[in-house]
């Protein structure tokens, strides 16, 4: 598998592409056994851009982010810390 | 504007629109292209994105190996739905507004709204037959759509959505 899939890059990428402030999107990268779990962080203004309506949008990060996993062989997932 | 000539500010106003989201769509093409080759890139995919410019908006084709494109596709077309609706979020975010926006990896979208047109078809004939309402497996809105415009080409049925979010699916009638 290739090892330049960076599911921390990935997800920056998105949510930068989202937001009306890049420069304060976080994204960590938090390392258990068989689960990643990315934790976004963005301007409080912009939680909404990320969540989206009925969390929409951070259903489609998600689904984006199980595409890209299921690559490495792994799971992962998504959570927007406020 | 005279009030004289009360259809000459209403056409104005549509073909101005018109312009607009002309102009809009031929200034997302590059905005588009860049996220998706971006993303796919960061999926690791080796893709060639095909943009073509429609009416309503933009179709774009990600060309890649077919083992990418399941990936790409995901289950019942998550992953493609899903980078879809981003795309749309995207050009919003840049001032883009609203526009048709679709995804398709090698003819997908094509094949899964004739098998859904087949399916509308056989069901319609099930319903008139027995008079008995029919519940869908759930879709995404764009699926629903689908199967709502084939049934409505067909007299004495009426369709409907029920449940929400992932259980959203469609219901025939007889009338």
């Amino acid at each position: 598998m290739p090892a330049n899939v960076s599911l921390k890059e990935l997800i920056e990428f998105i949510a930068k592409a989202l937001v009306d402030n890049p420069d304060e999107v976080d994204v960590s990268e938090v390392a258990g056994e068989q689960t990643v779990v990315l934790e976004l962080r963005v301007a409080k203004s912009d939680l909404g851009k990320v969540i989206g309506k009925q969390g929409r949008t951070v259903k489609a990060m998600r689904a984006i982010l199980n595409a890209a996993s299921s690559k490495l062989r792994k799971r992962a997932d998504l959570e927007i810390l406020e | 504007m005279p009030p004289t000539e009360p259809n000459a500010p209403m056409s104005d106003q549509n073909s101005r629109k018109d312009d607009d989201l002309q102009q809009r769509i031929t200034d997302a093409v590059p905005v588009v292209r860049s996220f998706l080759e971006t993303v796919l890139g960061l999926l690791g995919v080796e893709v060639e994105v095909d943009i073509d410019v429609e009416d309503d908006g933009l179709h774009c084709d990600l060309n890649t190996s077919d083992e990418e494109g399941g990936l790409l596709i995901g289950r019942h077309g998550a992953t493609l739905d899903a980078l879809q609706y981003l795309t749309l979020r995207v050009l919003q975010a840049e001032g883009l507004g609203r526009m048709r926006i679709t995804l398709d990896v090698g003819g997908y979208r094509t094949r899964r709204e004739r098998v859904l047109r087949e399916m509308a078809e056989n069901v319609a004939k099930k319903v008139l037959d027995n008079g008995r309402p029919y519940h869908f497996e759930p879709m995404s809105a764009m699926e629903r759509r689908v199967v709502h415009m084939a049934m409505s080409e067909i007299d004495g049925l009426r369709t409907e959505s029920e449940g929400e979010g992932r259980r959203r699916h469609v219901v025939v009638f007889r009338d």
